[in-house]
């Protein structure tokens, strides 16, 4: 989304994003709501297709705005002609107040929600560039296809509230130290220290779970905060594979450098955490972890026996965590695949 | 006196594109941990850009939107994706 429109938006529009997939499928009004303005055109085309997402503009009613769907392809919605679309509605439909969007009222049972007074945190992934000096930098396109300008691949991690008041200390005092409690420290590592961007994450097994040393040491303590530091590093690896993976012949050589190389990431981890006594939650929850990471690659050029994925040479990753923004519900990853 | 013209504009493209990208660049030794002094700029080179989509303040659920869009007399722009366009796809 170019600059301008991003300041159109943030201004005139109210914003919001949805998994294709959960709301489809949802049986409650939110649902009923958007099966109704996906319903195909006349084309015989949705609105909302495809993994690249689509955007658009609507009235609160579900009046769409723009994205007429030419030549059998709906396409995205330019922005500004969204907003001229809307400001040439009658006022009586515009002003505010003009229409009543009820309680919305039983939410379907099978949506995940985040834990009660639980901590959500919000995961970046991103493959860096490291040159001979160890200077680290962002990608600029993604490795798979060559092309796209790269981004992060994103998730996120929800502590209970069982959890997060695990991490803090009874009497804490500067100076004093211990371990991160094993399961947390487990599910993070399995959950999260992952790349997403390229392709689909590595899926780490609890026994992949090489090595996890992730302790927690109090470094101000004050009536008013408690400020933690994390360090450790994490060693994950999959099982090797069996059999090689066979690469089509027209891959280039950055490619099969290894064609019987497994997942695995070597990481270091340092963390800054603080606690607000006065709010009695977490203010300020920034996780770094960055090491060596074979992940899968996306494999453009299939075989004849459809291999679509493979391992590549190492690279870093840094995975980053941080508080998510509020009242952002996207389940994680690990409730797409139900990974425990 | 070219190639030390060359080599002199090399140099300082270098010195230009250090200083312009040191919020972006940083020395790691994996070895030896993460220093202190590049925690933050690490997290900060590990997200997005600043500037982009993820600036915007997206919410998450179409009722709510809905409700807020008819209480302020606002369109929605609505994106919706196969995977969450902020979650993992």
């Amino acid at each position: 989304m170019r600059d301008a429109n991003l300041q159109v938006v943030k201004e005139n529009f109210i914003p919001v994003a949805l998994d294709l997939q959960s709301e489809s499928h949802r049986q409650d009004a939110v649902g009923e709501f958007f099966r109704s303005i996906n319903a195909t055109d006349r084309h015989g085309l949705p609105k909302f297709t495809g993994a690249s997402g689509r955007m658009h503009g609507m009235t609160a009613g579900g009046k769409f705005l723009c994205g007429d769907c030419k030549n059998n392809s709906c396409r995205d919605c330019n922005i500004a002609a969204a907003l001229k679309r809307w400001n040439d509605l009658p006022e009586a439909e515009r002003k505010p107040g003009a229409l009543r969007v009820p309680e919305f009222g039983k939410v379907d049972a099978k949506i995940p929600t985040p834990p009660p007074g639980g901590l959500i945190l919000k995961v970046y992934q991103s493959r860096l560039q490291r040159d001979a000096k160890h200077h680290l930098s962002r990608r600029a396109k993604y490795e798979s296809f060559g092309w796209g300008v790269y981004e992060p691949g994103l998730d996120y991690f929800w502590l209970t509230e069982t959890e997060w008041k695990s991490l803090l200390p009874d009497n804490p005092k500067n100076g004093d130290r211990w371990p991160l409690p094993a399961a947390l420290a487990a599910r993070l590592a399995r959950h999260t220290l992952t790349d997403g961007s390229e392709a689909n994450p590595v899926h780490w097994e609890k026994k992949h779970v090489r090595s996890l040393e992730l302790t927690l040491t109090v470094t101000e303590a004050s009536a008013d905060a408690i400020q933690l530091r994390l360090e450790g590093s994490v060693r994950l690896a999959g099982d090797a594979a069996k059999n090689p993976i066979r690469y089509h012949p027209d891959l280039r050589p950055l490619h099969h450098e290894d064609p019987k190389a497994f997942g695995r990431y070597d990481a270091r981890v340092l963390g800054r955490l603080n606690y607000d006594k006065n709010k009695k939650a977490f203010v300020h929850f920034h996780i770094v972890a960055v090491g060596d990471y074979v992940g899968r690659m996306l494999n453009p050029y299939r075989t004849n026996d459809g291999q679509t994925f493979y391992f590549a040479k190492t690279c870093p990753l840094g995975v980053a965590f941080e508080i998510a923004p509020p009242n952002v519900n996207v389940p994680p990853r690990g409730c797409h695949f139900g990974i425990d | 006196m070219l190639r030390t013209n060359c080599t002199i504009a090399a140099g300082m493209a270098i010195l230009l594109l250090s200083l312009g990208g040191a919020a972006f660049t940083q020395v790691v030794e994996p070895s030896k941990g993460i220093p202190d002094d590049q925690f933050e700029n690490l997290h900060a080179l590990i997200k997005p850009k600043p500037g982009g989509f993820a600036d915007i303040p997206w919410m998450t659920s179409l009722w709510e939107a809905r409700r807020k869009a008819a209480a302020e007399g606002k369109p929605i722009l609505i994106w919706v994706g196969d995977g969450h366009p902020l979650g993992f796809t």
